[in-house]
């Protein structure tokens, strides 16, 4: 799998490449800066890019925005964003274009490197990849899902950093069909369509608690 | 017929003057049932105009004003003072419908000159029949039909005429104080110091007063440090020690009331204000009551041989005379004030260099409170994770052979430290300077302060480039502390943030909660002002108790070009 990171601090930057080579990722281009990466992205057309938020020259969002630049030229092409912070408003900017293929992780993450690469392949497929502290933040500012049963939330949290079925119900210890009957219980009381591809349904859940009503009907 | 109605009018004209002066009277002490009762000899009059002299005419007067209503609190407010309960609040009101009613004024004026003109007409009708009741109605509804702005225009500079006659009474109160000061500077010489301390304070509570309604600043030096002992612990003025702190403080005081120039050009304004008030103020509104009485009694005494008839329209002349150059004496008489009493350019600069200090000492304490925190943090945290995990990871390294069981199991709690310090970490950087403020600017970091608060808080940020990083760090932070206030106390539902820029930062945080926010109660309002102080901003409070809330933030600073925020509302 083709790989292109963008990480101004050469001793994480080399610590990525690595990690991802241990894991049989291609390497494509490991850049430091804002303007490197979108030229990098536009040429090499990764499968997945691992993108640090704060990047010179500027040292703010370059990374952030050089990858909604290229998203925007190269709709879906899929981007994992890191930063040693996350906020909502970064990622209802990231999931606004409601394309498939993103991710938002604390670096801290990379420290579970089993959880980070699955996180990837994820991404690299079409799928989403949310930090779970990214969407404790947006599921609070959402009032209506006070009426989901507490079980019901951590199901909904789980989907919502974007993973698959068999991924809930291994980590919540319950059965696949419990599982389903509990993401069916959350979109009807969120009033989903409901959709048997783990992506759209990922992408419906975020799209409802970003507030970005346009998707709930993909 | 209509010779009869034209000696009708003439005889309702001739009680005119008499009803005037009650008016007049009346008015002045805001008797409004007597106004009442005097306003149906004009509305008499236009009445018979339309009846008898077929020129019909309507009542010009404002409508009446609704009885006043309670607020949430209870109170009754009129003209921005409270009652408890609705009848002085309600007369007041009617007092000032009544006097703010130019209407009411040209009535007046009309009871003054109808008698002669009225009376004319009446006995002309009499001679010339039909059309002299018309010529009566005209004259009629020329000065008592629809409002026309003369009557405001008298009724403007009757009012300044008169404040500024009230100003002229005063202003022997400040020469009695000149007067006073002369007596107890004697005294000070002797040594009895308190008298000359207490009068010059108090000349400037009265100096202030004039000072407030010309729009002209204070121009006192600050006030002395309290003295400090000496290591003996006893007080030094000058060459002579004292044991107790009594007589160094009020020595201190006295110094610093004389040794300011201002309190010399108070005592001068003070001196001479009378003989200007007397030319520029008391003598126009001599000169109009004077004209006034003229007039009147001319009116009045129409019949008496001996009144000598050109003082009437002498005594006119006047009255027109001080009305036309009033306001300029008035505005002379402000110039002269303003001129005497306004902060010279040293006394503004000594006020700057005193207020630069006291904003610099806040700022070099807020820092310091500042770097101690962050210091506290990183030695109860970070740092002693990173202790913690030294040891673990040397433990791990002796293990490694012996117990690879137990050495993983440290292994794997070294990795869940990291996580927690980082964390901490990045809580701390967080409080030390928002990422986003970093990345997005002050827009954005309000945005992602909304989105993170748990009430309803609504944003309009239109910033059209970066502000200086210090200047951002501070605005983002009073934000903060503003709307967290508001989550806590207030008890308000919603909260809309305005951000705008126009040569100054104007930011405006604005909830519908209960109202009562009072910097002298709270620090955090506090804390607010003197942190925006060290950028020559202010920080407006109106939060009436029962609410809304409106708290105004202005920062003078400039804008720099580099743009970043590209923020696409996602809703």
């Amino acid at each position: 799998m083709r790989v292109v990171i963008a990480e101004d601090v050469y001793l994480l930057r080399a610590g990525l490449t690595r990690l991802l080579e241990a894991y049989d990722f291609e390497v494509v281009a490991a850049v430091e800066s804002g303007p490197e990466l979108l030229a990098a992205l536009i040429e090499h057309r990764p499968d997945v890019a691992v993108v640090d938020v704060r990047l010179p020259p500027t040292f703010t969002d370059e990374g952030l925005r050089a990858a909604i630049e290229a998203r925007r030229t190269h709709p879906g092409l899929p981007v994992v964003v890191l930063s040693q912070h996350v906020q909502q408003l970064y990622a209802r900017e990231l999931l606004a274009d409601g394309g498939a293929g993103v991710g938002y992780l604390l670096k801290d993450r990379v420290f579970n490197d089993e959880q980070f690469v699955d996180a990837l392949r994820r991404v690299a497929a079409g799928g989403t990849a949310m930090d779970p502290d990214v969407v404790t933040k947006l599921i609070a500012g959402t009032p209506p899902l006070a009426r989901l049963s507490p079980r019901e939330r951590e199901v909904l949290e789980l989907m919502a950093e974007g993973r698959s079925n068999a991924a809930i119900s291994q980590r919540l210890h319950l059965s696949d069909s419990a599982v389903s009957k509990h993401i069916a219980a959350i979109f009807g009381k969120l009033g989903l369509a409901a959709s048997d591809d783990d992506n759209r349904r990922v992408l419906a859940v975020l799209a409802h608690i970003t507030g970005n009503s346009s998707h709930t009907h993909p | 017929m209509a010779r009869l109605r034209g000696l009708g009018l003439a005889a309702l004209a001739a009680v005119g003057p008499a009803l005037a002066a009650v008016d007049l009277v009346a008015l002045v002490l805001g008797v409004t049932p007597v106004v009442l009762w005097i306003r149906r000899w004009p509305v008499a009059a236009r009445r018979l105009a339309g009846d008898w002299c077929e020129v019909p005419i309507a009542d010009p007067y404002d409508p009446v004003p609704p009885p006043p209503r309670p607020r949430p609190d209870g109170m009754y407010e009129v003209r921005r003072r409270l009652y408890r309960r609705p009848h002085l609040p309600a007369y007041r009101q009617r007092a000032h419908w009544l006097s703010s009613d130019g209407a009411t004024w040209l009535d007046l004026l009309w009871l003054v000159v109808n008698p002669v003109v009225g009376t004319a007409l009446g006995l002309a009708t009499v001679i010339v029949g039909r059309r002299g009741l018309r010529w009566h109605g005209r004259w009629t509804r020329a000065l008592l039909g629809a409002r026309r702005p003369w009557p405001n225009w008298v009724k403007d500079r009757v009012v300044l005429i008169l404040d500024g006659a009230q100003l002229a009474a005063q202003s022997l109160a400040g020469l009695l104080l000149a007067a006073l000061q002369l007596v107890s500077a004697a005294l000070a010489l002797v040594g009895v110091t308190w008298p000359l301390i207490v009068l010059i304070e108090n000349s400037r509570g009265y100096t202030n007063y004039y000072r407030r309604r010309v729009g002209v600043d204070e121009p006192y030096r600050p006030a002395p440090p309290v003295p400090r002992p000496e290591p003996d612990g006893r007080y030094r003025v000058g060459r002579r020690l004292f044991r107790s702190p009594t007589i160094p403080v009020r020595l201190a005081r006295l110094y610093w009331l004389t040794g300011d120039p201002a309190s010399g050009r108070d005592f001068l304004w003070m001196l001479v204000n009378p003989l200007v008030t007397l030319t520029l103020l008391a003598a126009p509104c001599a000169a109009l009551l004077w004209g006034f009485a003229q007039v009147t009694t001319a009116v009045t005494l129409l019949w008496r041989h001996d009144q000598t008839w050109w003082l009437a329209p002498l005594g006119f002349a006047a009255s027109v005379l001080a009305l036309v150059i009033g306001p300029t004496l008035r505005r002379w008489h402000d110039r002269w004030t303003s001129v005497l009493l306004a902060p010279t350019k040293s006394a503004r600069l000594a006020r700057r260099v005193q207020r630069l200090t006291e904003t610099r000492a806040d700022a070099v304490d807020t820092q310091a409170a500042e770097l101690r925190r962050i210091e506290r943090d990183l030695h109860d945290g970070a740092q002693g994770r990173l202790v913690a995990m030294g040891m673990a990871l040397r433990t791990v390294e002796r293990l490694l052979d012996r117990d690879p069981e137990t050495a993983r199991r440290l292994i794997v709690e070294v990795r869940e430290n990291t996580s927690v310090a980082l964390n901490e970490i990045r809580e701390l950087v967080h409080g030390i300077h928002p990422p986003v403020l970093a990345e997005r600017g002050l827009a954005d970091a309000i945005r992602v302060a909304a989105l993170d608060c748990p009430l309803d808080v609504e944003v309009a940020a239109d910033l059209p480039g970066r502000l200086d990083p210090p200047v951002e760090s501070a605005a983002y932070f009073a934000v903060r502390e503003l709307v967290t206030n508001a989550a806590k106390h207030s008890g308000a539902s919603r909260i809309r943030i305005d951000v705008h820029f126009d040569e100054l930062l104007r930011i405006t945080v604005h909830d519908d909660g209960r109202g009562g926010a009072d910097p002298a109660g709270g620090t955090g309002l506090l804390g607010v002002r003197r942190r925006l102080g060290t950028f020559d901003g202010v920080l407006d409070v109106r939060s009436p108790v029962g609410g809304p809330t409106t708290l105004t933030m202005e920062i003078p600073c400039a804008l720099s070009s580099r743009r970043t925020s590209t923020s696409s509302e996602p809703d």
